[in-house]
């Protein structure tokens, strides 16, 4: 391959975030002892020299340099949360960082491919760092087991693709998307066989999306691993892989849509209604977050049914959605990295009150928690859900709309909940356990309560003036 | 005094009051008239664009100038004279803090462009009424008065809610400056009966006029400044605003016009009745209250669009004035009923000649403001009848008739209520009052911080005459009436007798207030039967679906926590299903 051929415009931004982790693996190979701080340093730099070359180039298009910049922001967010860590000794920085940045690429390749090797490949870079980093903490027994789950069930998942994508290529002869697009138009083999063949290629994505039927893994892995890893599998592992399915669902795998698009209904429709089910019981922050998150995956999804549409409002509308999320949901993560070190746990008796413990944490916790509802005050998150749902009508699928209006109201029930735990005397919560106070400040706890204010900030802020956000992004 | 918690207080409003003379001053002279393009100037703060649809605008001519002025000035003497009123009161801070939140919901009402935005001040308005009402809440009248004033009310902000979906459907727009335009506009748009009906309907409820008049006068058992400040000068008035403010829209049909009016006649004439027979100085200015507020709106039917506003504008001075006194009164005194009243002349100087411009006001003696602003209203319906007012000149001839004979009625219970709280014969209760004197060594007079609001209100109500016209000849007619009606009243107190008993056997009917309440009551307890009924319906019928479905919903939550075992095989089991069942439901299609 002689260098002109290479995209550097696409490549160069995940080719930059994988040059940092290298470097962060050989800093602390070569130069030990530099612990959290440094390593942050050296991530930072790539996500920043990352986020300068995107900026210049504009990768391909608008879209996929919109995802990319919400891949690139949330993974910055998470290598300051990740900071938190200092004090964990079962937590190597070095490795850590070098697989959060790997994985980071990995999402970034996800959405900037534009064939399905590469595809392939970069879920398999997204994933194995994901599972390290789960694994990470061998001291303990929920770890190591959940990450063993994820990993089995992500080989399966991968598997399944694999084997939709040699038989799409039997079909088809390519794997590159524009070709793929073609021969879809024009194949001569039965419509039947190559919607099945779709389906099994899209297991791999929809799998790392977490939607469910594909969802088994993350309540645990979300338990299982540190706070900081589980907002990253949350946001940028997540992002990438819905950055990844809107591309082929809109591209190669368009003519098929009459087809797929019951899939892409089916599976909305179920991770919105079973995550928010899974949810309603949770009394610990991290799981209610695992399961919400399942839910909002469906609601990201969902608009993707009407891609036929050919209109802006439904190809933004997943992108425009994913920011908003991405936002709320690292200021929630944030307050329960900054919980745990304060409080000593995140579960539901140690957040009673914490409102009125310390207001400001308290507000950005109402403030993320109502975002993610779509409940005024936090209005962005209530454009948000009309973004989302206003595709749906357009394209037709009126049971999917009811179903998702029906959801709006069932993620209120334990939103809400949070918030009014949030700001309840101790001893009206749970079963009157008092909560234990190890009050752990240090840089750590600061730089996740920095990011808690920030994120406070800019939801107070798009909420106000929602165009700040939704006019940048395409 | 707590100077620590009245000293911010009085710095906020008086902060307000000057944001809204900044932005009042220079539009003073900026007319947008009857019917005219909207003058003056329009601000956007938040374009809503289409995604939200509703944009926060403001749109500030002459109209709201005036209304800006009233409510800062009044808002600001009224926040003065609580803090000696209130001085010691358990719920000082509340009371202050919802006096500010009111007056920037008045401003907001004023000032706006977009009709939601006004929507939004004016029910904050009857949220605060309804607060300020029950300040006393241990008091049961000032429970119940408040919930009353709330109730109805808000059957006016429906009106005022539909109206508003019913303009965006006919002008395709909620800004008020554009309505405007659309109807100075050649081609306005016809069909604007229903519209003027819903909102007269809103300023029916807002203005306490019939028949929804009731709530005013049970709206006293709040604080007395509060009477003054919004039951008196600012949020009734606010119907008189909403009026003004979309005249085209509502003289565009002779039918809402007629309405207008006849209600207003209606109004008027049975508030100052009740006026005249009420046995309390506060129920006695509550009624005014409405009777004057009906005369405003008397004006604005028959075309007198700058009489309503001018006598809008010295009503909320006198009125404020006359409520304050009747607070300084209160203050001394310990009650409003007039019985226990009587002989203050002597003791209370500084209440005394204020009050007393205060009621030369209120019955329209000569160099007062109400003089000016009455005759205004008289002659606006004088040239009603021959010229074309937008109703017909039969109703403005009931309208003339029905003002005249007020006016008369009016200068009675003036008179009877100055006399009985100032002179008064009763030697019985003039004793009473020197032994309390004695006993307490106290001066009656208000301290200064109330007596200065008195003194500034009084000469407003003088020197804002100067900005009325005068119609020589109207004025001399009403003058010879009020003189003539005063003379009689005179003779009739000095005699010894209430002016109120020549109603003779209808005096009762009166005292009862046409028992309209009793019919309100009726239908509260029909109301509350029915709603029994849907509660139980409710509880027992409809409310087993919800939880049931919230019963399922737990139990499947737990089954799914259940379900999260850690076993891998079970995981990729139900992935492989999963993804099996998808592929078969897509290929069956």
């Amino acid at each position: 391959m002689n260098p002109e051929a290479v995209d550097w415009a696409s490549v160069g931004v995940p080719l930059l975030v994988a040059v940092g982790a290298i470097a962060a693996l050989l800093v602390d190979a070569f130069w030990p002892g530099g612990g959290w701080r440094r390593q942050g340093v050296v991530a930072v730099a790539g996500l920043v020299a990352a986020g300068a070359w995107l900026a210049e180039t504009g990768s391909h298009g608008p879209l996929v340099a919109g995802f990319s910049w919400v891949i690139l922001v949330a993974a910055l967010v998470v290598v300051v949360l990740t900071q938190s860590l200092e004090d964990d000794p079962a937590m190597p920085p070095g490795e850590s960082t070098f697989l959060l940045l790997s994985a980071t690429a990995g999402a970034l390749t996800l959405a900037a491919a534009r064939d399905f090797v590469t595809l392939v490949v970069a879920l398999e870079l997204l994933s194995l760092p994901s599972i390290a980093l789960v694994a990470l903490r061998r001291d303990r027994r929920e770890s190591v087991s959940a990450a063993w789950t994820f990993f089995l069930a992500s080989a399966t998942a991968t598997a399944v693709t694999l084997m939709g994508l040699s038989l799409l290529y039997g079909l088809t002869g390519t794997l590159t998307y524009a070709g793929v697009n073609e021969a879809l138009q024009t194949s001569e083999a039965p419509v039947r066989v190559m919607a099945a063949v779709v389906v099994m290629v899209l297991v791999g994505l929809v799998f790392k999306v977490g939607a469910v039927p594909f969802h088994l893994w993350i309540p645990d892995a979300y338990r299982g691993a540190p706070i900081p890893v589980a907002a990253f599998l949350s946001v940028v592992s997540k992002g990438g892989a819905l950055a990844a399915l809107l591309v082929v669902l809109a591209y190669p795998l368009l003519p098929l849509q009459p087809r797929w698009d019951v899939f892409v209904a089916v599976v909305a429709g179920l991770s919105m209604t079973l995550g928010n089910i899974g949810a309603l019981v949770q009394r610990e922050m991290v799981g209610m977050l695992a399961w919400s998150s399942i839910a909002q995956g469906g609601f990201v999804v969902a608009p993707m049914v009407a891609l036929a549409v050919q209109a802006d409002l439904v190809l933004t509308a997943p992108l425009r959605y994913l920011a908003v999320y991405a936002m709320a949901n690292l200021t929630v993560f944030a307050v329960a990295v900054v919980a745990a070190r304060r409080f000593g746990g995140t579960t539901y008796a140690h957040l009673a009150g914490v409102g009125r413990r310390d207001p400001l944490l308290g507000a950005a916790l109402v403030l993320g928690l109502l975002t993610l509802a779509g409940f005024p005050p936090a209005v962005i998150g209530l454009l948000a859900k009309y973004l989302v749902l206003q595709p749906v009508v357009v394209g037709g699928y009126a049971w999917l709309a009811g179903v998702m209006a029906v959801n709006v109201a069932l993620g209120l029930v334990y939103y809400l909940r949070l918030v009014v735990v949030a700001y309840a005397p101790a001893d009206r919560v749970g079963n009157g356990v008092p909560p234990v106070t190890s009050v752990r400040e240090g840089r750590g706890a600061r730089l996740a309560y920095a990011v808690v204010v920030v994120g406070a900030v800019a939801l107070a802020a798009t909420s106000v003036a929602p165009t700040l956000l939704l006019g940048a992004l395409p | 005094m707590r100077r620590r918690e009245s000293a911010p207080a009085v710095a906020i409003t008086a902060l307000l009051a000057l944001c809204a003379a900044v932005v009042a001053f220079p539009r003073l002279g900026e007319r947008t008239g009857p019917y005219g393009e909207p003058a003056g100037i329009r601000t956007t703060l938040v374009d809503g664009g289409d995604l939200l649809g509703v944009s926060v605008t403001f749109f500030v001519d002459h109209l709201s100038a005036v209304m800006l002025l009233l409510a800062a000035g009044v808002g600001l003497l009224v926040q003065i004279y609580s803090v000696a009123y209130l001085a010691g009161d358990a719920r000082y801070r509340a009371y202050t803090t919802i006096i500010q939140l009111f007056l920037v919901a008045m401003a907001t009402v004023v000032v706006a462009d977009n009709l939601w935005m006004l929507l939004v001040g004016w029910e904050v308005m009857g949220l605060c009424s309804y607060l300020l009402i029950s300040h006393h809440w241990e008091l049961g009248p000032a429970r119940a008065g408040a919930v009353k004033a709330f109730l109805l009310t808000r059957i006016g902000d429906l009106g005022l809610l539909v109206a508003i979906f019913a303009i965006g459907q006919t002008f395709g727009t909620y800004e008020i400056s554009e309505v405007l335009s659309a109807m100075a506009s050649p081609d306005a748009p016809d069909g604007l009966t229903w519209i003027g009906l819903l909102l007269v309907l809103a300023v029916v409820g807002k203005s306490a006029q019939f028949p929804l008049h009731t709530w005013l006068a049970d709206a006293m058992p709040g604080p007395t400044p509060i009477s003054a400040l919004i039951h008196a000068a600012t949020m009734v008035a606010a119907g008189v605003f909403l009026v003004a403010r979309l005249y085209p829209v509502l003289a565009a049909s002779a039918v809402t016009m007629t309405v207008l009016a006849v209600i207003a006649c209606v109004t008027m004439l049975l508030a100052a009745m009740f006026a005249l027979t009420s046995h309390d100085l506060k129920r006695v200015l509550a009624w005014s209250t409405v009777s004057q507020l009906a005369y405003m709106f008397a004006a604005l039917s028959v075309g007198g669009y700058d009489a309503g506003i001018d006598h809008l504008l010295s009503h909320g001075a006198f009125k404020a004035l006359l409520f304050l006194a009747a607070g300084s009164v209160a203050h001394a005194v310990g009650s409003t009923a007039l019985a226990e009243l009587g002989g203050l002349r002597a003791v209370m100087p500084w209440t005394f000649a204020t009050a007393t411009i205060g009621f030369a006001a209120l019955a329209g003696v000569v160099p007062t403001v109400g003089f000016f602003s009455k005759d205004a209203v008289i002659e606006a319906a004088w040239h009603g009848i021959g010229h074309d007012a937008p109703v017909a000149p039969v109703v403005a001839a009931l309208v003339l008739v029905v003002g005249l004979v007020t006016a008369v009625v009016t200068v009675a219970y003036a008179f009877r209520t100055w006399w009985k709280v100032f002179f008064a014969a009763d030697p019985a209760a003039a004793a009473r009052l020197a032994e309390a004197r004695s006993a307490t060594g106290r001066s009656y007079e208000a301290p200064p911080l109330m007596v200065g609001p008195l003194v500034v209100l009084a000469a407003a109500s003088i020197l804002l005459s100067l900005a009325m016209p005068l119609h020589p000849l109207t004025g001399l007619v009403t003058t010879v009436l009020v003189a003539a009606a005063g003379w009689f009243t005179w003779q009739t107190m000095a005699a010894g007798r209430d002016p109120a008993d020549l109603l003779g056997p209808a005096r009762r009917a009166f005292d009862r207030e046409l028992a309209m309440d009793v019919a309100y009551d009726r239908a509260g307890t029909a109301a509350r039967g029915a709603g029994d009924v849907v509660v139980a319906t409710d509880r027992d019928i409809l409310g087993f679906y919800p939880r049931a479905t919230a019963w399922v919903a737990v139990t499947l939550s737990k089954g799914f926590t259940k379900a999260q075992s850690g076993n891998a095989q079970t995981y990729v089991t139900v992935l492989a299903v999963g993804a099996l069942l998808l592929a078969g439901l897509v290929v069956v299609r």
